[in-house]
């Protein structure tokens, strides 16, 4: 159960540093990075997930739409192939799938875990990398930033390799998070129509869909 | 997360029921045997939904890769986040699972679910087919082999259903694909009877017929068989 909590944690980790990231910021600055989270309210953005892996010969794509309302309110929402939303606020975790045309709770242990990975979640929204013991951070200045983490803790080494955000230099937004799991296996996260500190009903964060 | 564990541990669970469908009678007219399978190495991905009650109770995301020929197979099985969670594969040399985290890390685990997957994507292995009809008076083609037999049966509706029995008769597994979709393996229901009674709906989402990718097994890699 730990590294399938690990496993998503990573999921989220890569999604929620990589949203939270100030572009324009002077990369190598992690105190900057602390003061600007403290200021973000609100986050919402589309996202488009591509998952490579062995067996498929061309990437398994996901699209969705993520949010986040500050202390600890976070909506993962997929809208396709498979429509599902994690709705975390709180403390209280719900995951839920649409099966035979109705939104369904799911019932088999899935919010449990996605409870313990966005518990951790509130804590990177300060803006603390540096100090998350589970990875180390370097990063490589070109036509755009990229930031290189790599594990730092044997049971998530044991599941991926490093996780790459590439930042944006020109526009103020984050471009992708890379997750290489292993050399035939990545997700690619692409986020688009980001904004920050936006006006978000508080309903998504309770109900669904 | 306990009841996921049980959930999927049943999928592996062989239960016990009496079957009452198990007595051949020679057929009036000639019959011939339903051939669902891909001709060629085929690709599938599926939203699988698993029922335990009248509702779903959590959803995943399977990709299938069979190949006919060499009588391989490959499964993965995701989150709905994308996560794999398990990666395996088999050849006739023998199996490999290049990646498994809890709860679905166990050989026996693995092992079952291709045992499915063989059955319900690749033809059956013997070639003594029995033809007949059931008690019902449906036509069904009768694999036998070393674990019990194989009923592959033409259902009322239309579709095709796969009934695996054991060697005392009970059923272990049963498979149906449902008619009225442009692809046979479009709509799937798999029915496991017993103590741990559970099914499964899998949906299509994609399938492609594969190009000369390699399959997953290292050749270098020894197998479990």
């Amino acid at each position: 159960m730990r590294r399938c909590a690990s496993a998503i944690k990573i999921l989220f980790f890569c999604a929620v540093i990589g949203l939270m990231w100030p572009a324009g910021a002077p990369a190598d600055d992690f105190d900057a990075l602390r003061r600007d989270a403290a200021r973000i309210r609100t986050i919402s953005a589309d996202f488009v997930q591509h998952k490579h892996m062995k067996i498929l010969s061309r990437p398994l794509v996901s699209e969705g739409r993520f949010y986040f309302a500050a202390p600890d309110s976070i909506r993962w929402q997929y809208n396709k192939p498979l429509k599902s939303i994690v709705l975390s606020s709180q403390g209280n975790t719900r995951r839920y799938f649409f099966s035979g045309g109705k939104i369904v709770e799911d019932t088999a242990g899935g919010a449990q875990v996605m409870g313990l990975v966005l518990g951790e979640v509130a804590a990177w929204m300060k803006g603390e990398f540096e100090a998350n013991p589970s990875f180390v951070a370097s990063i490589k200045e070109g036509a755009d930033t990229v930031v290189t983490m790599t594990p730092a803790e044997k049971n998530i080494a044991g599941m991926m390799e490093k996780i790459e955000i590439t930042l944006s230099r020109k526009e103020p937004s984050i471009k992708t998070v890379r997750i290489v799991e292993n050399s035939s296996t990545e997700t690619r996260i692409n986020f688009s129509n980001v904004v920050i500190n936006g006006q978000i009903n508080p309903s998504l964060f309770q109900e669904v869909p | 997360m306990k009841r996921l564990i049980w959930l999927l541990a049943a999928f592996l669970s062989v239960s016990c029921q009496t079957g009452h469908e198990i007595q051949l009678r020679q057929p009036k007219q000639s019959i011939y045997c339903p051939c669902p399978y891909p001709q060629t190495k085929s690709r599938f991905i599926h939203a699988i939904e698993v029922y335990r009650s009248s509702e779903a109770q959590t959803a995943l995301i399977g990709v299938t890769l069979v190949d006919p020929v060499s009588r391989s197979v490959s499964c993965a099985l995701m989150s709905a986040e994308g996560m794999a969670v398990l990666e395996v594969s088999s050849t006739p040399a023998g199996m490999e699972i290049s990646r498994a985290l809890p709860p679905l890390d166990s050989p026996n685990f693995a092992r079952n679910m291709l045992d499915d997957i063989e059955m319900i994507f690749l033809a059956p292995r013997s070639t003594d087919v029995q033809k007949g009809t059931l008690a019902d008076g449906r036509q069904v083609c009768r694999y036998p082999d070393e674990d019990g037999w194989l009923d592959v049966v033409h259902a009322e509706d239309g579709g095709i259903e796969f009934k695996r029995y054991t060697k005392t008769g009970s059923l272990s597994r049963s498979v149906t694909l449902v008619d009225g979709a442009s692809n046979s393996y479009e709509a799937i229901e798999v029915s496991v009877p017993g103590i741990f009674r559970y099914r499964l709906k899998m949906s299509l989402i994609e399938t492609q017929t594969s190009g000369d990718e390699l399959f997953a097994p290292d050749s270098n890699k020894g197998g479990d068989k």
